[in-house]
């Protein structure tokens, strides 16, 4: 009788996060159909940019350093979903982040007009709406990039919003 | 007792499960947002993810937000404590605690330091990549089958100049493990750089402050006194010079001087005061004024520029950086010696990326080794026990 409780207990835990759960990243195999459709954007960009797309956060390679002593971008890749603005014809995309470990609404130094939106974490599997410029032309800080192998350029995330 | 035992009990889960509810509560009502708390259902278990989630949930967590700088305030008000990246010295000045931790603790040399790592098989040689000395040899060996040499600069960390800053209780000069790693190289048959001896004796002579005081970077006046021994070990390597014709064959007509320069004020915030991350920091300590001698092209009065084509390539961290990309820009260690041999160069500059990181980044950027005859690799000490990534064994382009 007591094991009957304990595993009710357990399951009255569980289904909630069950419900909650979000579509699966890519490469977990078990992406669901609505986390290829593109989020909806909105009308104009709230930055300009040389690109603007939806893309699904598809890879974070390693952790994200502490902020002690230097800024840094974050190399991820994204899988790209939809583009509204200029021409990208990769499957995917590596974009840099600023100090991701700072949700962008509170970054307020000296790189505080070229990083906005509302993303507060990263996360594999999330979807954003990003408006991107060349990573070289933006940022000649610290770059943690995973992906020396890959010669493609790098994209700085001007904007960052988390898709509903 | 019963009912003592079930308050106790209560107030217990109460603690442990009321701060998670209340952030999920928060980022649900406030936020507008699946709490984060649920994301561990839906990643990929990996160690890094894992990781990344727990350092996401103390990075938003509302409560640790609220008592996290009330608690810094208080512990240095109460007992001068700063947070644990930040050592307090004497008169004012700070230190990085991975400075002091590199000389404290056992070097690559110490069985002690490989406490925890593994051998790994490179090319059907058992090694450890922990020891810096594997890195650096098939780098130059690397370099020496495109005919290019390697030359080796471990920068002094700020306790290795001034330990009497850190304890007036510090005598004399207490030996860096550098310096040892210095004589293991050249005897290897290495090109070093000794940054030590010049930076000690032009502190010995009374020259102005060498190190920032809230900072764990160099001054003005520190770095050129850097850059004048690299300049000058760099035209040892060199057999010539006085001219840039073993350099740059096209520069070797170009006698006058390339670069002029001219001093300018800087006002430098610590990075260590800010690591300290105490609320009241600003109020606690303040700017500190430099001035930096600004290098720029003599002709065109424009800022000193890298040359991509340039013969020599300097790698490097934020040493290199400061005061280069830095305010008030082209100033750092690269213009510098660039004008003292009367020649550009070109430059990979990573902040706390010097072991690893430059590297990889010179494998994307492999047209920069076109017609290199000279890589010179500058990384701060302390990044022989804690560089970013480690020191791994890197494949050029």
């Amino acid at each position: 009788m007591d094991s009957m409780k304990k595993s009710a207990l357990l399951l009255a835990l569980l289904i909630p996060f069950a419900a909650c759960k979000e579509k699966a990243p890519a490469n977990s195999g078990a992406a669901s159909p609505e986390a290829n459709a593109p989020a909806a954007m909105p009308a104009k960009p709230p930055v300009e940019g040389e690109l603007v797309m939806t893309a699904r956060l598809e890879e974070i390679s390693g952790s994200f350093p502490a902020n002690d002593l230097y800024n840094y971008a974050y190399v991820m890749k994204y899988k790209v979903l939809q583009v509204s603005k200029g021409t990208y014809t990769d499957p995917d995309i590596l974009v840099g982040h600023y100090n991701p470990r700072i949700a962008r609404e509170d970054i307020k130094d000296e790189q505080d007009a070229k990083v906005g939106g509302n993303v507060k974490s990263f996360a594999v599997g999330d979807v954003h709406y990003l408006v991107l410029s060349p990573l070289d032309g933006l940022w000649t800080g610290s770059v943690e990039d995973d992906y020396f192998k890959d010669k493609r350029p790098r994209w700085w995330a001007l904007w960052a919003d988390k898709a509903k | 007792m019963r009912k003592l035992e079930w308050t106790l009990a209560i107030a217990l889960l109460a603690i442990v499960a009321g701060f998670p509810l209340f952030q999920a509560a928060h980022e649900a009502v406030v936020d507008k947002e699946i709490p984060h708390v649920f994301d561990v259902f839906r990643i990929a278990p990996s160690k890094e993810s894992l990781h990344r989630w727990d350092d996401n949930s103390k990075d938003r967590s509302v409560f640790a937000k609220w008592l996290r700088p009330v608690t810094l305030q208080f512990r240095y008000d109460m007992l001068g404590e700063m947070a644990p990246k930040s050592v307090k010295g004497e008169e004012d000045w700070l230190f990085y605690n991975q400075d002091v931790d590199y000389l404290l603790q056992p070097p690559y040399t110490d069985e002690r330091f490989y406490k925890g790592t593994f051998d790994t098989l490179i090319a059907g040689k058992r090694v450890n990549l922990r020891n810096p000395l594997v890195a650096m040899e098939d780098f130059r060996d690397r370099l020496k089958a495109r005919g290019i040499e390697l030359l080796l600069v471990p920068i002094p960390g700020k306790p290795s100049i001034y330990p009497e800053k850190l304890w007036h209780g510090i005598q004399g000069q207490p030996p860096s493990p550098t310096l040892a790693l210095l004589e293991d190289l050249r005897k290897r048959g290495f090109n070093v750089a000794n940054l030590f001896d010049p930076l000690l004796k032009a502190k010995a002579s009374g020259a102005s402050q060498l190190y920032l005081k809230r900072d764990t970077h160099w001054t003005p006046q520190g770095m050129e006194v850097a850059a004048e021994a690299l300049a000058g070990r760099i035209k040892e390597m060199i057999p010539d010079p006085d001219t840039a014709a073993v350099l740059e064959p096209r520069d070797s007509l170009v006698s006058k001087p390339r670069y002029m320069v001219k001093d300018t004020a800087v006002d430098r915030w610590g990075d260590i005061a800010e690591m300290t991350k105490v609320p009241d920091r600003k109020k606690i300590w303040s700017l500190e004024r430099v001035t930096a001698s600004q290098v720029s092209d003599a002709q065109t009065g424009k800022p000193y520029q890298d040359d991509p084509a340039s013969s020599i390539l300097w790698l490097g961290d934020s040493f290199s950086r400061i005061y280069q990309t830095d305010a008030p820009g082209s100033a750092g260690v690269i213009a510098h010696v660039a004008y003292l041999l009367n020649r550009p160069l070109a430059s990979i500059v990573n902040d706390g990326g010097a072991s690893t990181v430059v590297r990889q980044q010179l494998g994307r950027r492999g047209e920069l080794l076109k017609g290199k005859k000279l890589v010179v690799w500058t990384f701060v000490e302390r990044d022989l026990r804690f560089g970013s990534r480690g020191w791994q064994v890197q494949e050029l382009p």
